[in-house]
């Protein structure tokens, strides 16, 4: 076949075969048809695609409802219907595509037949080019090639430097570990992280606790959860998660539940072992089932173990980390023995066979990562009994209570510390420790005090006590100190814990399986039919109330902060309110805005409470240095800069930074220092033909600082932007106010009145009248009020102060000093008296609002007028000077100012200088008074720490090793400092402990 | 011009028969519910008994000697397209183009670096087999026997020639596919020419849509460019192009002497027929000399870099394989970057085995592909440099020849050589006329 590609149709004239039209005719049509065959197979492909995915997408949502609906026999049709429609569909597609691909080959092969045909029937012929050009052709093509070449290596290098710029993960750079390895003792004892809780002991930390519920009419009970598979374990839980763990025959599972709301978040699967061929399925003992043994937490990972000797941990997002299989433990009654956590280890009593047998072991495994740490043989028979790690002095110890021995074991290496012969029998009261004493129960014979500081076997010398007047078999005893508490079949007995004498005994007729719980000086007691026993203990028992469930219970309460959770047989309560206002009880969490006391316990805006720059706490560290790390709790890096200052709210400490590229929020654990969270402020660039923005050098994008209400947090921008995110990162508005007009770029702070945002947006000249004071809604961003100002260009920001039984919103610009009325932006009143470049804050004691004119002035000005008070309220002037940025400080009786490195004292009452003192140093930071002591913190990074009544006496000066612009802020035992890097958290680390 | 009457007849009944397209719902698939039949993978060929896979490689040996004597020695273009079509059908459509000599390369390579991989018989004997032939006779393996060159060469209908300068570029691409399927082959990552195989979708009639589309863009354009995928990218053709080079036997245009005629000058639809060439232009000559002597010293610069470049980015392309990828996942996991998970870190995280070994079998696939990467780049660097030098040399040729390297023995250009047509008695000897 000829395939010249020149055509010389002169030449070529009368040669076209007779064939050749049909041939081409053959062609078309096989092209035709191929195309309309592609055409077909595209839709048939692009259906199953896209049409057929929103099916695919119902039945997968409807697939992740059926552990909330396991019973809905609607559901399940219909998610058969659907899956069998779906693979219908699928299938006939199948079907077509390959129907489809054999008429696409038959079309092509026609369409090349007719093709080549008609090609082969129009002879060509050749037409090679002259001599003439072919040297210079060939040298030609061969210069074009060698740049060829060279463009096709630039092609390839540029390509592979692109991949170099790609992301790299270094293994080797952990990065900074989202949480420490394991919790402080504080964080373990707010919580309920195991089995009867911290330490084991059964002692709720709050006292908060409720009294009243009744389960049948819901009153008392937040919420009210089905638990997907049953289980006798008892809830555990850490901050706003409970755990619980559920199995039967074909599955064994973690479950994951949101404490305010009851919602089911996770489902883990553990995975089941199951017997080899030939061995006889697993049938658990009735009343034990798969899931006896209660869960434990750390905050980190939860971890549980089952009847079948299936370990699976996950961490509290739901994710597993590891599961192991212990082989199926020879345990009379199923395997219940809880889990005990130390740090970062997951404890395991593995009690099983005869004592002589030797299979019992403690084992200790690795949190994160499931290793094995340590295995110790133990010469006991098996137990249900529960290990503890409890407190003694200084150190920490594991007791164990098994059929003979007591034995105490040192958490991180697994040694013996001492072990006492004293038990028999099937043991399964957990032990319990308090006064250097550890109780173990032997079933209804006898109570067994054991002193906890032997070293060996220490039965002979270490018995403090024996009680052999019975015992309980299952539940667990509870002790304050003073007295121990053991309940058996229904009879409360009360021992002294000096000697182990009787102090009373109670039959409550009644069978209880959960363990007795203490609240405070309240014994709350859970029976099998679900109604809670709440009584007195000391000296006499006296019952005050009895709260039913409405469903029987095996399981002991879990205490939390206002709450109490319950496993019954079939759902999970919840008994109290929403999470209730630490500093007013009452007020339920879900109210709209903090409370006063809220507000005064946060440093929720700049300067904290009422921008007044006071501590509320007086427990403030007075010594650190942040160069060599004393005193620094944590310290993390800022990922964009800004002046602005943090912001603190219960756990939470917020900064803002921006840059050119971007405006962002930041969400610090103020426990870890870890950033939980950016949120991104989109910034509203200027529009074509207008000149792009460039912020004054020393304000930069991000000076003014946030404020929060613990509900919401909002920041804004030197360009205008305004973001407003929840506690958790989502955003919630954003608005763009234009960017202002500011000589030396917006630094306004912003000020909180509930859930109020207010925004002093001073811009330009005092007859532009562009300035205004803008009221948003802090859940929406919608407009609430806004109040055109008759003012200039100004950099301070507005304080909301409570001012006898209401508040006003004070601000100060060039001219006037306005206060508003912040619910409705009403003003009160106004004083004409300022001028010139307005920077610091006003501040308010004792009935007088002081502002400041840099370098000119201080006034304080009364602040019961009404109208334009110019005239009449202005209480004092003191002319003799003020300063530029820094706003002032006041304890009601003096008032301190810092301009440009001179600290002065004025008297509030009258404004006489009462001291002055050169601190040679620069400062942007604003003076802070923590009890009787002043804090200044200088540019450089240092915090001089003074008396200043009645002079100024230098305490002491701590270093932060980075240069500071932004005033610190405080909280309960801590200092935070922005620096120009990173965020720093000053205060004592806590004692690590389990 | 065709009549409005035949295309509207021609087009109606293709619409007609595109009934059939729709797959005649007449017997709809069976309802499987009640059955517990498993609807078959649509994307990889079914097992086969054992002994076809020698059935197979006796074919091989078969159509390459039969490709051979029909190139070289019948000189028959219309033998060889029939023994093409041959080899479409049986190596393409029939054993669904795999096991290839083209993929094959990837099974050698791992053998040698995978001591735990041992190289099927078979397999080993389709990557050496047309090398063999290749040596001997020349690139008879692409004439006839490969199914990829084959459907490249059907679909060619109207030559469009690609200028000798862009083609030298062109074939770096070929190169730099060799140095990587090698280097992935050989630490175990991928099998890139298997994964990437244009027209192994045609030949199962079905694939995934990445992949159909890469293949039907080849064919679009091999219906002007003469076999793209051939000239261009092929990396077993790389190997083909050196020992063909140095073949026994070879495709001559002319059966026994050139006339130059220049007939030849346009038949190959593959820019493999080099003209004759003159003396070196004199006044480039000087400047030529300084030219190779700098390529010449340039070379192992060039060498160095890429080997440098490319291990440098080691870090992404360790990232085709597969534990890498997992490691970098946990990474992502374990750090915060992400918060979900997926199948397979799931399944890794519930085999207990500690992430800190994931992480370092990780690190020591990334020193794999370090130490290959600097190999690879150095390859590459080599390649270009030997062909900028290749086209800093003036080669002077007196008669019209078939390129060594380049050509793939079709035998389209038999027939234009007037001394083939004397040799089939058709022509007398030549008057100057045609």
């Amino acid at each position: 076949m000829s395939e010249s590609g020149n055509d010389n149709s002169s030449l070529n004239a009368g040669s076209v075969s007779p064939w050749y039209r049909t041939a081409i005719a053959t062609a078309v049509v096989g092209a035709a048809f191929s195309l309309i065959v592609c055409l077909f197979m595209a839709a048939n492909y692009g259906r199953s695609r896209v049409i057929d995915t929103p099916a695919e997408l119902e039945l997968l949502a409807l697939r992740a409802e059926i552990p909330n609906r396991p019973d809905d026999e609607q559901l399940l049709s219909r998610i058969r219907q659907l899956d069998l429609e779906i693979r219908q569909k699928r299938a006939r597609a199948i079907f077509r595509s390959r129907r489809g691909s054999y008429l696409l080959l038959g079309g092509v092969i026609v369409f090349l037949i007719g093709a080549k045909c008609a090609d082969s029937l129009k002879k060509r012929l050749p037409a090679p080019p002259s001599q003439d050009d072919r040297q210079k052709v060939q040298a030609r093509d061969a210069t074009w090639g060698r740049w060829a070449v060279i463009a096709a290596c630039a092609m390839l290098v540029l390509g592979v430097f692109s991949l170099m710029a790609g992301s790299r993960v270094d293994f080797a750079d952990k990065g900074e570990s989202p949480l420490s390895r394991y919790p402080s003792i504080e964080e373990v004892k707010r919580n309920w992280p195991s089995f009867r809780g911290p330490n084991g002991s059964g002692i709720s930390a709050y006292t908060n606790i409720p009294t009243k519920w009744d389960g049948e009419t819901g009153d008392g009970i937040l919420w009210k959860t089905k638990v997907p598979l049953g289980g006798n374990n008892s809830p555990v839980v850490w901050d706003d998660r409970v755990f619980l763990a559920g199995g039967d025959a074909n599955d064994l599972q973690v479950y994951g539940f949101d404490a305010n709301s009851g919602r089911l978040l996770w489902t883990g699967d553990v995975t089941r072992v199951r017997p080899k061929p030939g061995e006889e399925p697993f049938e658990p003992y009735e009343a034990t089932g798969y899931s006896t043994p209660t869960v434990a937490t750390n905050g980190r990972q939860v971890c549980a173990i089952f009847v079948t000797g299936d370990v699976g941990c996950f961490d509290l997002t739901g994710r597993k980390l590891w599961q192991k299989s212990l082989g199926l433990p020879e345990s009379a009654y199923g395997y219940a023995a809880s889990l005990a956590i130390y740090q970062d280890m997951i404890l395991i009593q593995f009690d099983q066979g005869g004592i002589d047998d030797g299979i019992s072991e403690l084992i200790a495994l690795d949190g994160p990562t499931g290793k094995v740490l340590w295995r110790k043989k133990r010469p006991v028979a098996n137990s249900w009994s529960s290990p503890v790690v409890a407190g003694i002095g200084d150190k920490f110890q594991l007791i164990t209570c098994a059929d003979p021995w007591v034995i105490a074991y040192d958490p991180p290496s697994g040694s013996e510390l001492w072990r006492v012969e004293c038990l028999a029998g099937d043991i399964a009261a957990t032990p319990v420790c308090a006064n250097g004493l550890t109780f173990a129960i032997e079933p209804y014979s006898k109570t067994v005090a054991i002193r906890t500081d032997g070293q060996g076997e220490v039965t002979e010398t270490h018995i403090a006590w024996t009680n052999e007047d019975g015992g309980p078999d299952v539940c667990s005893s509870v002790t304050d100190g003073e007295v121990l508490l053991n309940m058996a079949d229904g009879l409360l007995s009360c021992l002294k814990v000096s000697d182990g004498t009787m102090m009373w005994e109670q039959d409550l007729r009644a069978y209880f399986y959960a363990s007795p719980s203490l609240v405070g000086e309240k014994l709350y007691l859970l029976d099998d039919k679900g109604t809670m026993l709440i009584s007195e203990y000391k000296p006499k028992y006296k019952e005050l109330a009895k709260c039913r469930l409405g469903e029987e219970c095996r399981a002991s309460p879990a205490f939390a902060d206002g709450r109490i959770y319950i496993r019954g047989v079939e759902s999970l309560y919840c008994i109290g309110g929403a999470k209730a206002d630490a500093a007013k009880p009452g007020v339920p969490a879900t109210a709209p805005y903090p409370s006063v006391e809220e507000v005064n316990s946060n440093w929720a805006s700049f300067r904290g409470p009422g921008g007044s720059g006071i501590s509320a706490y007086s427990n403030i560290p007075a010594k650190w240095d942040g160069e060599t790390g004393q005193g620094i709790l944590w310290k993390t890096k800022v990922p964009v800069g800004g002046n602005n200052s943090p912001v603190v709210w219960g756990e939470r400490a917020f900064l803002a930074g921006g840059d050119a590229n971007d405006l962002q929020v930041y969400c610090f654990d103020t426990t870890s220092g870890r950033l939980l969270w950016t949120g991104d402020v989109t910034r509203v660039r200027p529009k074509a033909g207008e000149d792009p923005f460039e912020p004054f050098e020393d304000t930069g994008y991000s000076t003014p600082t946030m404020v929060t209400n613990g509900r919401q947090v909002c920041a804004i921008f030197v360009t205008g932007d305004v973001g407003c995110f929840d506690f958790n990162g989502k955003k919630l508005w954003e608005k763009s106010l234009g960017l202002p007009d500011s000589a030396y770029g917006y630094a306004s702070s912003l000020a909180i009145y509930r859930n109020t945002i207010l925004i002093q947006f001073d811009q330009g000249g005092v007859d532009d009248g562009i300035s205004e004071m803008i009221a948003l809604d802090g859940p929406s961003g919608k407009v609430v009020w806004k109040q055109k100002r008759p003012v200039a260009n100004s950099w301070s920001s507005p304080i909301v102060a409570g001012i006898g039984e209401t508040f006003q919103l004070i601000t100060t610009a060039d001219p006037y000093v306005i206060a508003y009325d912040p619910a409705d932006g009403a003003e009160l009143w106004r004083l004409e008296g300022l001028a010139g470049d307005i920077a610091a804050t006003p501040v308010y004691a004792n009935g007088l609002v002081f502002a400041v004119e840099p370098y000119s002035k201080m006034v304080a000005i009364r602040a019961d007028g009404r109208g334009d008070v110019t005239e009449t309220h202005i209480a004092w002037t003191n002319e003799d000077g003020g300063p530029d940025v820094c706003s002032p400080v006041t304890d009601g009786e003096v008032i301190i100012h810092l301009a440009d490195g001179l600290l002065t004292c004025l008297k509030v009452s009258d404004g006489t200088m009462l001291w002055e003192e050169d601190l040679r140093a620069y400062f942007l930071a604003s003076p802070s008074l923590v009890g009787d002591k002043l804090y200044v913190l200088d540019e450089e990074g240092v915090m001089s720490i003074a008396e200043y009544k009645p002079k100024y006496k230098e305490l002491a000066k701590c270093r932060l090793g980075e240069k500071c612009h932004a005033s610190p802020a405080f909280a309960d035992g801590r200092i935070y400092i922005r620096g120009f890097e990173n965020l720093y958290c000053i205060g004592e680390k806590p004692r690590q402990e389990p | 011009m065709m009549r409005v009457s035949k295309i509207t007849i021609g087009l109606a009944l293709s619409l007609i028969l595109c009934g059939i397209a729709l797959g005649l719902e007449q017997f709809p698939p069976p309802d499987f519910v009640e059955t517990e039949h498993v609807m078959p993978s649509p994307t990889t060929p079914n097992p086969r008994l054992d002994v076809y896979e020698y059935v197979d490689a006796v074919v091989l040996l078969a159509a390459l000697g039969l490709s051979s004597y029909l190139v070289l020695r019948k000189r028959s273009r219309r033998a060889v397209f029939v023994l093409m079509l041959f080899s479409l059908v049986y190596f393409g459509f029939w054993r669904e183009g795999c096991v290839c000599p083209i993929g094959s390369t990837q099974n050698v390579v791992l053998s040698v670096f995978d001591k735990d991989y041992a190289v099927p018989v078979v397999v080993l004997v389709f990557f050496l087999l047309p090398l063999l032939f290749t040596l001997f006779f020349g690139r008879t393996f692409c004439a006839a026997v490969c199914p990829l060159g084959a459907i490249q060469d059907l679909v060619l209908l109207r030559q469009t020639k690609v200028p000798r300068w862009a083609e030298s570029a062109l074939r770096l691409i070929a190169y730099v596919y060799l140095g990587a399927a090698v280097l992935f082959a050989a630490t175990g990552s991928a099998f890139l020419i298997c994964r990437y195989d244009p027209f192994v979708s045609f030949f199962r009639l079905t694939g995934g849509l990445n992949v159909l589309v890469l293949g039907g863009c080849f064919l679009l354009i091999g219906l002007f460019v003469g076999r793209p995928y051939c000239r261009f990218v092929c990396p077993y053709g790389v190997i083909l192009r050196q020992l063909s080079r140095i073949s026994k036997w070879r495709v001559t245009i002319t059966p026994d002497e050139c006339v130059h005629c220049k007939l030849c000058e346009d038949a190959c639809p593959f820019g493999a027929i080099r003209e004759p060439a003159s003396e070196w232009p004199a006044q480039d000559y000087k400047k030529a000399k300084k030219r190779l002597a700098v390529l010449i010293l340039l070379l192992p610069v060039l060498m160095l870099a890429g080997g440098w470049m490319t291990s440098g980015a080691k870090r992404v392309t360790a990232r085709m394989h597969e534990t890498v990828r997992l490691a970098e996942r946990i990474y992502s996991e374990e750090t915060g970057q992400v918060t979900d998970t997926t199948d397979a870190s799931a399944a890794f995280r519930a085999t207990g085995r500690a992430i800190e070994e994931l992480y370092a079998e990780a690190d020591g696939i990334r020193d794999k592909f370090d130490t290959g990467g600097w190999i690879f780049g150095a390859f590459v660097g080599l390649v270009a440099g030997v062909k900028l030098i290749a086209l800093s040399v003036w080669r002077q040729r007196t008669d019209y020849e078939a390129s060594r390297a380049s050509c793939l023995a079709c035998g389209r250009c038999y027939k234009y050589c007037p001394r083939e047509h004397v040799r089939l008695e058709k022509l007398k000897e030549p008057t100057g006329e045609l």
